[in-house]
């Protein structure tokens, strides 16, 4: 499971880095979403996967029984894609906006603020 | 009482942001609540640094659960004077803001905005868990994504389309490196990683992903080789923005560098503060000879950062007390001086309707005093004596000395004469 | 960047001066906070003593982290929960 988990993870952050060195904007939101969501499984993998065994105490006890799945990572994942989300959604009208004033979508075209 | 006390610049300027939300077509009271709530956090963060140099560290458990387990905020020295002076700039560039800032820009929420992004900042000084500072810095960099965007111009668009790409990476360069820490180390808060670090049977794990907290800050502070967005966008926007970014965002990466490297990553010192002081010396030669060729005013003003991130990132990489009191003297001296030097180019501007170098000329004729108050903050960035840069150099030029690393004292003082000559 | 300041104005360029149309609390907002940060920059340059002490005993918590430790882990570390 942990192997098939890095594997993903690895695939995911070729193609978003892939997509990020292409010239398209769209290609680049679409880029920096899948890096996104490679970081977030990557949490979630180096967290220790345990299978089935939530962290819940039983009542009368002081813990939960061993082993049971460290429930920090994904607390962790949550909240990255709360905020990875918010940033997707204001950077798709960004580059909307970027779009309407440029004309363009290719990356090369957007040099004006670099002219000395 | 300091538990509340702890929280208050945390509150006061969240609290404010909401009450301007409010008030959207009334600007008036959005310029009152955010110059009041601006001098609040200042006069708190006043009573913060007396209390932090009279008895020290203190922290708060937040929901009283015991520190590995809960979120901590710490105010040590360092944070307490960098909670101060956000607290200086955010009141001081309230006021300029009122004097220049459009009335479009105000009413789509420009105070709401400058609040939240104060907040980000100060919860990055006060925290004490990693996971922690990344969601301060995410608090951070969306008001400063939105700030920068605010106005719609295209030059501004663009601007923010490298700054926010480029600033998301880094973001997740910094998730992926607190990921990869919790794994190895199975804790986040940063004292608790600082005993566990010293304690870890493998050195060289630890320093991969210190080197990987070296990528997530270096582009957040603007280092060499990753610091290409930053006169790319930080131009764009208007002055007063640009001044707050100029001032505070990438000292506020220098600080998280500053406190991860010198709390948690302290037990392989030779690799990581050898790379940083490469890194550093090419900072400070990259940002004065990219400054040489500008035209705009900002843009030099840009480089001139990244140039003098350099020099703090050597304060670093050097680690002798003295080392590290000059970076920090020079960054208290930097967001002063840098932020006051905006706000003049802005002043230019206002009069004479331009930025470029090749349209100005003859200002010091009209307006003396304006051509005086230009001088005093640039040549304190020079490093003339008595001001303030000299002593932020002649520290660091010392604990060069002292710690015989001729190369990069040597490229320092280089590095100063040729700023010298802007 | 001085040399917007002094050189004199490149030919063919067209002299703007808005000053005169500012109203008074438009200059006030824009030269109170550039003057108050240059003063700041003139303390701290002849009165360094202080902020550099400041500065100085912050660097000495830093390198010595042995108070941050203790302020965040007190009494965790000798109670039963952390090890």
């Amino acid at each position: 499971m942990i192997l098939f988990l890095a594997l993903i993870t690895g695939i995911l952050t070729t193609v978003g880095i892939f997509l990020l060195l292409r010239r398209s904007l769209v290609k680049v939101i679409l880029g920096l979403a899948f890096l996104g969501h490679a970081a977030n499984l990557l949490i979630f993998t180096i967290g220790r996967i345990t299978k089935g065994k939530a962290a819940f105490v039983p009542e009368g006890l002081q813990s939960p029984f061993e082993p049971f799945a460290d429930p920090l990572p994904q607390a962790l994942i949550l909240t990255a894609i709360v905020i990875g989300f918010g940033v997707q959604a204001f950077l798709i009208v960004l580059f909307k906006q970027n779009y309407k004033s440029l004309k363009s979508d290719d990356l090369d075209d957007m040099n004006t603020t670099d002219m000395l | 009482m300091m538990n509340i006390l702890i929280l208050l610049p945390l509150v006061i300027p969240f609290l404010g942001a909401i009450l301007t939300l409010f008030f959207r077509e009334k600007v008036s009271f959005q310029r009152g609540i955010f110059s009041v709530s601006s001098g609040l956090v200042f006069i708190v963060s006043l009573f913060l640094l007396d209390h932090v140099f009279t008895t020290g560290v203190f922290s708060v458990q937040i929901g009283g659960w015991k520190a590995p387990f809960g979120i901590t905020f710490v105010v040590d020295k360092l944070s307490a004077i960098m909670i101060s002076i956000s607290g200086l700039m955010a009141f001081s560039t309230s006021l300029y803001a009122f004097g220049s800032i459009d009335a479009e820009r105000e009413k789509f929420g420009f105070y709401t905005l400058l609040s939240t992004l104060f907040v980000g900042i100060n919860g990055s000084f006060l925290t004490g868990d990693l996971f922690n500072l990344y969601v301060w810095f995410e608090v951070m960099l969306m008001s400063s994504f939105v700030l920068i965007a605010l106005g719609g111009t295209k030059a501004q668009l663009e601007g923010a389309v490298k700054y926010v790409t480029l600033n998301l990476i880094s973001s997740l360069f910094f998730l992926v490196a607190v990921g990869i820490l919790y794994g190895i180390v199975g804790t986040l808060n940063m004292a608790d990683l600082a005993v566990k670090i010293k304690m870890h049977q493998d050195p060289w794990l630890i320093t991969t992903v210190a080197l990987m907290f070296i990528i997530a800050f270096g582009i957040k502070s603007a280092m060499f080789p990753l610091f290409f967005w930053l006169p790319a966008s930080y131009h764009t926007p208007p002055a007063v923005i640009s001044a707050v970014f100029a001032g505070m965002l990438t000292k506020v990466g220098v600080y998280a560098m500053i406190r991860v490297f010198t709390l948690i990553f302290t037990n392989n010192p030779e690799v990581t503060n050898g790379v940083l002081i490469v890194l550093a010396g090419a900072t400070m030669l990259v940002g004065v000879l990219g400054a040489a060729a500008q035209n705009d005013i900002r843009r030099i003003l840009s480089f001139h950062i990244v140039s003098q991130i350099g020099y703090m990132i050597m304060g670093l990489a050097l680690a002798s007390p003295l080392a590290i009191a000059g970076a920090v003297f020079y960054i208290i001296h930097h967001i002063i001086v840098k932020t006051n030097l905006f706000l003049i180019g802005g002043i230019v501007n206002e009069i004479k309707g331009t930025f470029a170098l090749n349209k100005l000329g003859g200002v010091y004729k009209s307006y003396p005093l304006l051509g005086l108050l230009f001088l005093i903050p640039a040549l304190s960035l020079a490093g003339i004596p008595p001001l303030s840069g000299f002593w932020a150099k002649f520290s660091l030029v010392k604990a060069g000395f002292e710690a015989e690393a001729w190369f990069i004292t040597g490229l320092s003082l280089f590095v100063s004469i040729l700023t010298l000559f802007q | 960047m001085e040399r917007s300041f002094w050189k004199d104005l490149p030919e063919g360029v067209e002299d703007i001066d808005k000053f005169d149309t500012f109203s008074t609390s438009k200059k006030r907002y824009l030269f109170i906070p550039a003057i108050t940060l240059a003063v700041c920059t003139l303390i701290i340059g002849f009165f360094t003593a202080p902020f550099f002490d400041a500065a100085a005993s912050s660097a000495s918590e830093l390198v010595n982290n042995v108070d941050y430790i203790k302020s965040v882990l007190e009494g965790v570390n000798n109670g039963e929960i952390y090890s």
